[in-house]
């Protein structure tokens, strides 16, 4: 089959069997581009052929047509007359005085310590004359010329001046083969050709008399980029489907808290290393809020100083646990829930994703801000290899194959585990999360008996950073649009 | 965390059998410690409740028993010589806690002496929270002369601090020697400092800060005189315990020194251990497990507990047994973390998420619909962004006390600026550049913080205006089924005549407009921005 563009250019062949792409497009009343393409596909079934050739053009330059006005030899030329003496002239550089003496039309002569400029014969002879190169400048000026058309000498003149350049052009020749010759006598009937299909072609039926053009379905097509989530809610997305399924409830709460809820009721000492000012971003304004119902500041306040068998041993100041900071773990929200649990919602799964934050300064590897997801198992009979069990189940479903437990430590859990992976490309283990049984102390306040927590909480960062290769931590939420925009979806490893 | 390094060859002979590399870089992990990095030198991470670890012989303790060559409860005799020490009633304003000991006859060796300056050094930092609750001084005991005191001194009184060749007093050290500059913070405020001062006036030390020259330890010293000062008897006893469980397993003989405390005389060390009764139910419903009390026991003595009749013995060096659910965890850590079965329990709970998170979710997925980007910047940004660079007057924001970068130290009340931010680094993208983002935004309400997410939406390409985003924000609140309007509202940001606020039920909720070319150039963005901002908590109520 034949397109109409491709009928179009074995016609305007017929005649000659080769013409030149320019003719060709003007005998089939098509533009360049149009013939082009259908001759590269009648090509391609043999019916012509291309042929090519490099045609070198001259074009005159801006320097050139400037030159074609006067030349600077020939305006000395015209002051010479019967002599003039060389400084009289005044000439600003020697070109015009080098011309002169390169086509022999003056000569220099010493009268006086003077140089003095006389006309030769050949002068005398152009005076009224123009030059091979002036009359081919002043050609040039017209229109472009093919190489072969300037003599070599004067093109030389003409280069060596910058008065022209050369470029490469390749011309075609659409030359019929036997097999289009052949296909030409077959005939060949012309039919109109849809291209955009319309509502006006498919209403008044246009297409039954007409042929619909063939696309070329493999070209490459513009880009376009569709709305998207953010690739760290994707996968936040993704986070929040494990819990649900295992069973887990979303619990919220403040990402400005009170040191009580970070802290305090996590059972952490007032002078712990955490709670320094170099982790923790404490508010200047507003700097503090008020504690929640007394007894369970109280107990708390007991907890620390006496513990269940042994406390701390120090005096718990109230005015440092109503201290504004931004949460560093989201395990604030756990402390919330256990304090709003009752007997009767008991057992219960809970879990959590939030921002939290570390005042750090930001590098490839830390950020101030970042996300955390917690979970906690409220269960009277919630035991240590129960927390293997969920955790097992969480590392599995994030797509992770090779992990082990080891123990760690956390002020608020004990026993405490670390959950790591085997790293296939540094071939070693790498901490993914913390996990534990909530102290009694951190329980007992808030639950009011020593009821098991199970806990863990895992940043989900680490999944992100891993699943789109991201080394820079700060690239996950530089919101480069490119990024945005190519970043593959996330699935379910 | 800290981290401590321990010669392979000192460990092994500690341990007193040669232990495969294999099977050393297996069980540290597992047994409580992180381990950093293996070879002839070994790093490992202790955690904080394990100062007895800071210590090469104290982990070598552990180990052995957790590698099961030597178990059971390791025990520390020390002889009474008549050692003597006063604490004066001035110092109890100062630095009131002391505790002292005598260890003679150490074999100081290269490791040895290289642990003992590594474990002072650690547990300054971390149990004695940088010298403040805790400072240790180790002196040569035959240049002391006993009964020592411990007083405080006024600060012109002079002494040779350590490695120094002439007389300083107190306040000069202080302020110029380097120890000094490091911890003036603990004493500035006082107007005597604390000094141990044996019976010829010779200066001990000045702790927090610095030991005589004249009690210096070299290495032909053999026996060694240790004090420690500081804040709470509790804390300061677990320091002196570790050091003289680490040079007794050196070959220290220890000696105790009488310590008159006003009234009250006490004897240190007390290497005593404390006892507690072994719970069997709590251990195995804690763990899951069904241990009997002899296995219980040989896992407690692989932790270098000793088990006599119902009771566990705690060595006295442990700072971590608060309660019985910390004995539970050495059972754990004995039994081996990875020989528990993992098991989920059959308890029916149901999984939801809350629900205005799913709310946030439905609006999310509604402007994928229309075909902007989401865009996420941080919460924390400064008050340039937000108010300078808006053109919007200044309003009262929660700001922190100590942020470390000038970046970020205000949590934003807007995420208009944010998408500003967006714009003015992507601008060599290809436009239509559609976005949002959706947000918490922190407000002050009566001097309290009100946390709550917003939804921005910004259009920017060559035709931007106006209409084309409120097309969205009307399409926005058809498919919520929720009724608005648009009030005349001027806001500098924003085009005059074009910009409004978004109201529901006479309520305002957010705002709308052409950004001004004036802020557009202020971020260097060359292109037509349009912008809406709403409360999706004012939003949601409606819902």
């Amino acid at each position: 089959m034949l397109s109409l563009h491709e009928k179009k250019v074995l016609i305007a062949l017929k005649e000659n069997k080769e013409e030149s792409v320019e003719n060709t497009a003007k005998r089939a009343n098509l533009d360049e581009v149009a013939v082009m393409r259908a001759a590269l596909w009648l090509s391609s079934k043999n019916l012509i052929k291309i042929e090519e050739k490099i045609e070198r053009i001259v074009k005159i330059t801006d320097g050139g047509k400037k030159l074609s006005t006067t030349l600077p030899e020939r305006d000395v030329l015209k002051k010479i007359g019967k002599g003039i003496f060389l400084d009289e002239l005044h000439l600003e550089s020697g070109i015009a005085l080098g011309w002169l003496k390169k086509r022999d039309w003056a000569r220099i002569k010493k009268i006086k310590n003077r140089n003095f400029l006389e006309i030769t014969e050949e002068g005398k002879n152009f005076l009224n004359r123009k030059t091979e190169d002036e009359k081919i400048l002043k050609n040039l000026e017209k229109d472009k010329m093919n190489l072969q058309e300037i003599p070599k000498n004067v093109l030389d003149i003409l280069k060596s001046r910058k008065a022209v350049e050369i470029k490469e052009k390749i011309k075609r020749t659409l030359i019929l083969t036997d097999l289009g010759i052949q296909e030409l006598e077959k005939g060949i009937v012309l039919k109109e050709e849809i291209s955009q299909l319309t509502p006006e072609i498919i209403i008044k039926q246009l297409w039954k008399n007409a042929e619909f053009k063939k696309f070329n379905i493999k070209t490459d097509v513009k880009e376009i980029y569709p709305g998207k989530k953010h690739f760290v809610n994707q996968a936040l997305e993704y986070v929040r489907s494990i819990w649900i399924e295992m069973g887990f409830k979303e619990m919220k709460g403040p990402i400005v808290d009170t040191q009580f809820w970070v802290f305090d009721a996590l059972f952490q000492p007032q002078d712990h290393p955490a709670r320094d000012m170099q982790d923790t971003f404490f508010l200047k304004y507003p700097e503090e809020n008020s504690l929640p119902e007394k007894e369970l500041v109280k107990s708390v306040k007991n907890m620390h100083e006496n513990g269940i068998m042994e406390g701390w041993g120090y005096e718990w100041d109230e005015n440092i646990a109503k201290k504004l900071i931004l949460r560093t773990h989201t395990t604030s929200l756990s402390a919330r829930t256990l304090a709003t649990l009752k007997k009767e919602d008991i057992p219960a799964k809970f879990f959590s994703i939030g921002k939290v934050f570390r005042n750090e300064t930001l590098d490839w590897n830390h950020l101030a801000e970042f996300y955390q997801t917690d979970g906690i198992v409220v269960d009277e009979n919630a035991s240590f290899r129960q927390l293997f069990g969920y955790l097992k189940r969480y590392l599995v479903k994030m797509g992770f194959k090779k992990f082990r437990f080891r123990p760690a430590y956390f002020p608020y859990t004990e026993p405490s585990v670390e959950a790591e992976v085997f790293h296939p490309t540094k071939k070693q283990w790498v901490e993914l999360f913390g996990a534990g049984i909530f102290r009694p102390e951190v329980v007992v306040p808030l639950l009011g008996e020593d009821i098991p927590v199970l806990a863990w909480g895992p940043g989900p960062e680490r999944i992100i950073r891993e699943y789109w290769d991201i080394v820079d931590l700060r690239d996950l939420y530089k919101n480069d649009l490119k990024q945005l925009r190519e970043l593959k979806l996330f699935f379910e490893r | 965390m800290p981290t401590i390094t321990i010669d392979k060859n000192d460990l092994l002979e500690l341990i007193g059998k040669e232990v495969d590399d294999k099977i050393l870089v297996e069980k540290i992990p597992m047994m409580g410690t992180e381990l950093e990095s293996f070879g002839e030198e070994i790093t490992v991470e202790i955690f904080p409740d394990r100062p007895d670890m800071l210590s090469v012989e104290g982990f070598a303790l552990a180990l052995q028993g957790f590698l099961n060559i030597k178990i059971g409860l390791c025990h520390f005799e020390s002889d009474d010589c008549g050692y003597r020490a006063f604490i004066d009633k001035k110092v109890k304003k100062v630095r009131p806690d002391a505790v002292c000991a005598v260890v003679k006859d150490v074999e100081l060796n290269d490791a040895a002496i290289k642990s003992l300056m590594q474990v002072q050094e650690k547990l300054h930092l971390t149990h004695g929270r940088n010298r403040r609750r805790v400072a240790i001084g180790v002196h040569d005991l035959d240049k002391v002369e006993f009964p020592v005191r411990y007083t405080t001194m006024p600060k012109d009184y002079r002494f040779i601090p350590l490695e120094c060749y002439e007389e300083m007093n107190l306040e000069e050290i202080l302020q110029e020697h380097k120890k000094g500059v490091e911890y003036k913070h603990l004493l500035e405020k006082y107007e005597e400092y604390p000094l141990w001062i044996d019976s010829k006036e010779q200066v001990l030390s000045m702790p927090p800060i610095i030991n005589s020259e004249h009690t210096k330890v070299t290495e032909t010293t053999k026996s060694l005189f240790i004090d420690i000062t500081g804040h709470g008897v509790k804390y300061l006893e677990q320091a002196l315990n570790i050091l003289i469980m680490s040079l007794a397993i050196r070959k220290g003989k220890i000696y105790s020194v009488n310590v008159k405390d006003g009234n009250k005389e006490y004897v240190y060390p007390n290497m005593t251990p404390k006892k507690m009764e072994i719970d069997v139910n709590y251990t195995n419903k804690a763990l899951g497990l069904n241990l009997s009390f002899d296995e219980i026991s040989s896992f407690l003595k692989r932790m270098r507990y000793d088990i006599e009749g119902k009771e566990v013995f705690i060595p006295a060096y442990r700072a971590d047994i608060m309660h019985k659910i910390d004995i539970v965890e050495d059972v754990a850590i004995a039994y081996g973390f990875n020989n528990f079965k993992p098991e989920i329990p059959n308890i029916s709970t149901i999984g939801e998420n809350d629900p205005f998170e799913e709310f946030l979710k439905n609006v999310r997925n509604l402007m994928v619909g229309f075909k902007l980007m989401e865009v996420k910047n941080y919460i924390l940004t400064n008050k340039e962004d937000l108010f300078t660079k808006m053109n919007l007057k200044e309003e009262k924001i929660a700001e922190m006390k100590n942020a470390l970068t000038v970046e970020y130290y205000a949590l934003r009340n807007l995420l208009m600026p944010g998408l500003m931010r967006v714009y003015s680094i992507n601008t060599h993208y290809e436009y239509p550049q559609n976005i949002f983002e959706i947000g918490e935004v922190f407000r002050i309400e009566n001097g309290k913080i009100k946390e709550e997410v917003n939804l921005s939406v910004g259009i920017c390409h060559e035709k931007a205006n106006f209409t084309e985003c409120k097309e969205i924000l009307n399409s926005f609140f058809k498919n919520l089924g929720i009724s608005y309007g648009i009030e005349e509202k001027e806001r500098k940001c924003f085009i005059d005549g074009r910009a409004g606020s978004i109201v529901i039920d006479e309520k305002p909720i957010g705002h709308i407009g052409e950004i001004h070319p004036q802020i557009l150039s202020i971020w260097n963005v060359g292109m037509p921005v349009a912008i809406f901002e709403i409360n999706l908590n004012g939003v949601y109520e409606r819902v």
